[in-house]
């Protein structure tokens, strides 16, 4: 059993706020990611629920209950902390059977289980070293195992994966999402990473500034950004700023500094409105320069199975375009072409494109 | 140009070196040649005196023997006292914060003779707490025991107030190092408050309750200028070695200082040995009871326990009985002050007030005036050579190999008993060695800087370790800075803050310690022992105006630090 849920739940730090009336369900057994820049109130949210702060407002419920003036211990949470917070007195098998034996497990039992999760994190040969002894990838696995053997139902994990290599990374994402499953365990998983999210998540929530942007499954967030934030932060989506030229009953065209893009997404705009005009960079399609849409390929840079290419129309617009065609050198003319569906508009956002995209790196 | 800087650099050194040795060095060592100066004396008093044989060694196993008692149960209540207290410090936020610390750090600065005489007044006299009570006596008599151990309780409590902050400050400035994530963690995995206190911060806590103890420990055994006020006819191993000296019987009183000495030796020796040998300063305790039945049923227990009502109950019980120990002898004192300002308010004698006695017959005001004098000229003197003594002292510590050799040695004057350590200067400068020096305000001065030069080196030594100060060096040299201007833009600003904590450590100690200065003072008599003598000549309302005088001056100091040095924490 293992259902949270949080309503209005503010906090802030002194001036900063760091959650502005939060409210998330999240149902037994799920398995929830929730992504958001540096300083979304990522952390803020996790320690609230664990109790380890206290919101000024609103009330967390776990599996129905109020738990608003529980101890931390009392709450059937267990919280992976991003600095990992391994005691550096103790070895690693202490660390990680430390949550069942102060649940009152007999020492062999909670050893052995501590040792199946050492073994699932590949460090069942590290057991008798110290933290201070480990790498950082490594004190990471070992903070996960030890946080997901304590027999709470609910784990909440801070940026579990982010000191790992790619490879692990991949490899302990399914064993991570399996354990939950197997288990039944609900999982708040926090991180701002948008490949893990999409590989582990039944839904993702998307915060900013402490504030809930968008909840669905990872299809809905991808095909069906809300706005402006969602899409830059889920996609690869060309982001431009346009003009609203043409209303018609199912399409709308946008004009880009003399560059016009048609696009049949639902959403209402009026003539002569701002708007965010986002292509994703699959859905351009390249082909031979034919006078429309005609651009000069600026760089193609190799990548697995596909090619990326920056292309640079007449005006000085820049986009990117995955490609797996080959052929296509430095310099050549081309042309786009692009699905009226796959052109996605948006309202534009206080200060422009170019806020949303510093909000969405994190670098306002 | 570089031969120039290295020879400087030499003479600096070296000259330090030297002052150093004969200053600090000598007379601390010169402790060890008490029984072959006195082996006649010794073995004429102590072991076959004609008269009353071995009388004296019977009653120095009997002050040690009290002694022991009475320091050993003095650190127990500070270690349970002091930890709670510690974390309301280290980990509490709440408005009274930098009032509570700094009473707890009160009775360090305090001249103990003074807050000695103003428990004295307070629990056992009619002008103390007793009045509020409407007793017609103190609430304790001089010789009400502890329980068990035959140790008068008023003499504990003035221990435990005295050495409190030890133990406090050690363990919060531990606390405040020790990141709280290790308790959120402990937390979110399950383990109850008290549950996680015994399995995550006890192993962090350990070494820093061990050396408080230790320092505690010594304190206590140490403490002369509250001990002799309160001790009515009781005697502590430090106040006899003092007593001795005063009739002149130097054989017991130099037997018991050497004795003293070496017990702090062997208690000081093996702590150090512990804690340098635990890696990165945590002691893993023996995990015996990790997982058995034993550790279930206390989990359980602890879990019944860690409710924060009783958390609450016992914080409030510890910061109570601080205010108690340490606030209300000041409010009674400052408060009687007032009622025998003009007449005995029992006797209603003027002879028995305040303003007769310091300007009457008895003339005190001119004595306590010449005594203040004293006091701060002593004080000032000895941490102003100390603090030049104790920079190029650093540098020697931290770059020779004799350094560590050193730094043991320094250890010495830090914790052996006071009265002992003068009663070494004594002996060293005075007629019995060297010869050039009679009891006098120099042989104060010389004292203090024997006591004043470790507590400076230590401070700044822990600045030192604690910032990466060659690093820093290095890189100004690299820049094309001179070995002068590495010195005076670097070095000295890093290290300020160390050497300005030290050097007022040292000049409040100085100007409180009272064991020692008995001893050497001579006629010079500084105003922390002025109280005593006031007291045993029985001039209270005198000794009350000049405890007053003394905490109110003691309150000044550690306020105008405060403001000096922003918020850190002496
Ligand atoms: N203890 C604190 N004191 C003051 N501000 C804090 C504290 N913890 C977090 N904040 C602020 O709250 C905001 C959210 O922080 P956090 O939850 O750590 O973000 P995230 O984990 O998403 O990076 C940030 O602006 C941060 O600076
Ligand atoms: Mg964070």
């Amino acid at each position: 059993m293992g259902s949270l849920r949080l309503s209005n739940v503010s906090k802030r730090f002194g001036k900063v706020v760091a959650l502005k009336n939060m409210s998330l369900e999240i149902s037994d057994g799920e398995y929830v990611v929730v992504l958001g820049p540096t300083g979304a109130g990522k952390t803020t949210l996790l320690k609230i629920i664990a109790g380890l702060l206290k919101q000024d407002t609103g009330e967390i419920y776990i599996d129905g209950v109020k738990v608003d003036d529980y101890p931390p211990e009392e709450r059937n949470v267990s919280l992976f902390f991003q600095n990992f917070a391994l005691f550096p007195h103790m070895t690693i098998l202490e660390n990680v059977a430390f949550g069942l034996k102060v649940r009152g497990y007999d020492s062999r039992e909670a050893e052995n289980r501590a040792l199946e999760a050492l073994r699932l994190m590949h460090l069942d040969n590290r057991a008798y070293s110290y933290p201070r002894e480990l790498s950082g990838g490594m004190q990471q696995r070992v903070a996960l195992a030890r946080t997901i053997i304590t027999g709470a139902s609910i784990l909440l994990l801070d940026e579990p994966l982010s000191q790992l290599d790619a490879k692990i990374k991949s490899e302990l994402q399914y064993e991570l999402r399996d354990f939950v499953k197997n288990l039944g365990l609900t999982a708040l998983h926090v991180t701002n990473d948008v490949e893990e999210a999409l590989a582990l998540a039944d839904r993702i929530a998307i915060i900013n500034r402490g504030e809930v942007v968008q909840v669905g499954t990872p299809f809905e967030m991808v095909e069906e950004p809300k706005d402006v934030f969602v899409a830059g932060f889920m996609t690869d989506m060309n982001l431009m700023e346009g003009i609203v030229e043409e209303v018609s009953t199912n399409s709308v065209i946008v004009d880009i500094g003399n560059i016009k893009l048609r696009s049949s997404r639902k959403g209402s705009f009026r003539r002569g409105e701002m708007v965010i005009v986002g292509v994703k960079s699959k859905d351009f399609k390249v082909q031979k320069a034919d006078g429309e849409l005609v651009c000069r390929i600026e760089d193609s840079i190799f990548s697995f199975k596909y090619r990326k290419l920056i292309v640079c129309f007449d005006n000085g617009l820049r986009v990117q375009v995955k490609t797996d065609k080959s052929g296509l050198e430095k310099g050549a003319y081309v042309s786009l072409r692009v699905d009226p569906n796959d052109v996605y508009l948006f309202p534009c956002p206080k200060g422009g494109l170019r806020a949303a995209i510093a909000e969405i790196t994190g670098v306002s | 140009m570089q031969n120039i800087w290295k020879i400087l650099r030499i003479t600096i050194l070296a000259s330090t070196f030297l002052t150093f040795t004969i200053l600090v060095l000598f007379p601390t060592i010169f402790l060890a040649s008490f029984p072959l100066i006195y082996i006649d004396d010794i073995r004429y008093e102590v072991f076959e005196n004609p008269l009353i044989g071995s009388e004296n060694l019977r009653l120095i196993i009997e002050v040690l023997t009290f002694s022991f008692k009475l320091s050993a149960s003095t650190v127990l209540v500070d270690i349970l006292l002091g930890i709670p207290l510690a974390f309301i410090l280290a980990r509490g936020n709440f408005p009274g914060k930098l009032l509570l610390e700094t009473l707890v750090t009160l009775p360090l600065v305090m001249p103990t003779s003074g807050f000695g005489f103003a428990s004295l007044l307070t629990w056992t006299t009619v002008s103390g707490v007793g009045k509020w009570f409407g007793l017609s006596r103190g609430i304790l008599s001089i010789t009400s025991n502890l329980p068990f151990i035959d140790v008068p309780i008023i003499i504990f409590i003035v221990h435990v107030s005295l050495t409190l902050p030890y133990i406090v400050r050690t363990v919060q400035a531990k606390l405040v190092e020790v990141d709280i994530v290790y308790e959120d963690a402990s937390r979110t995995l399950g383990a109850t408050s008290l549950t996680t206190f015994r399995k995550i911060l006890m192993p962090e806590l350990l070494p820093a309750i061990f050396s408080g103890s230790v320092l505690a420990f010594a304190r206590s055994l140490g403490e002369t200028g509250a001990t002799i006020i309160v001790a009515g006819v009781r005697l502590t191993a430090a106040v006899a070695v003092v007593k001795w000296e005063f009739e002149f019987k130097l054989g017991a009183a130099a037997f018991l200082g050497l004795i003293l000495v070496l017990i702090t030796w062997l208690i000081i020796l093996p702590a150090e040995l512990f804690l340098t040998s635990a890696k990165g300063g945590i002691v893993k305790p023996p995990s015996l009871i990790s997982g058995t039945i034993v550790e279930r049923a206390l989990i359980k227990l602890e879990a019944k326990f860690s409710k924060r009502i009783f958390k609450n109950i016992l914080h409030g019980v510890c910061v109570a009985l601080l205010l108690v120990l340490v606030i209300v002898p000041i409010v009674v004192v400052v408060e009687s002050v007032f009622s025998y300002m003009f007449k005995d308010p029992y006797t209603g004698k003027t002879e028995g007030s305040v303003i007769y006695q310091l300007f009457g017959p008895a003339n005190y005001l001119p004595i306590m005036l010449r005594s203040t004098a004293v006091s701060f000229a002593s004080a000032f003197t000895s941490t102003y050579i100390s603090v030049f003594l104790s920079i190029p002292l650093v540098y020697i510590i931290d770059r020779y190999r004799v350094g560590r050799i050193l730094r043991a040695l320094l250890k010495v004057p830090l914790v052996i008993p006071s009265s002992a350590l003068g009663l070494s200067v004594l002996l060293f400068w005075g007629p019995k060695f060297l010869g050039l020096l009679t009891p006098s305000i120099w042989l104060i001065i010389l004292t203090q800087i024997v006591f004043s030069v470790p507590v400076i080196v230590e401070t700044t030594m822990a600045v030192y370790e604690g910032s990466n100060i060659k690093l820093y060096e290095d890189a100004a040299k690299t820049l094309g800075a001179n070995p002068y201007h590495v010195v005076e833009k670097i070095s000295l600003p890093i290290l300020k803050e160390g050497i300005i904590t030290g050097a007022i450590l040292s000049f409040t100690h100085s100007l409180g310690e009272t064991g020692a200065a008995m001893i050497v003072m001579g006629a010079d008599i500084p105003i922390s022992v002025l109280v005593v003598n006031m007291v045993e000549s029985l001039a209270i309302p005198a000794a009350l105006f000049t405890s007053a005088y003394l905490i109110i001056i003691s309150t000044i100091m550690i306020v105008v630090f405060r403001i000096v040095s922003g918020r850190r924490r002496i």
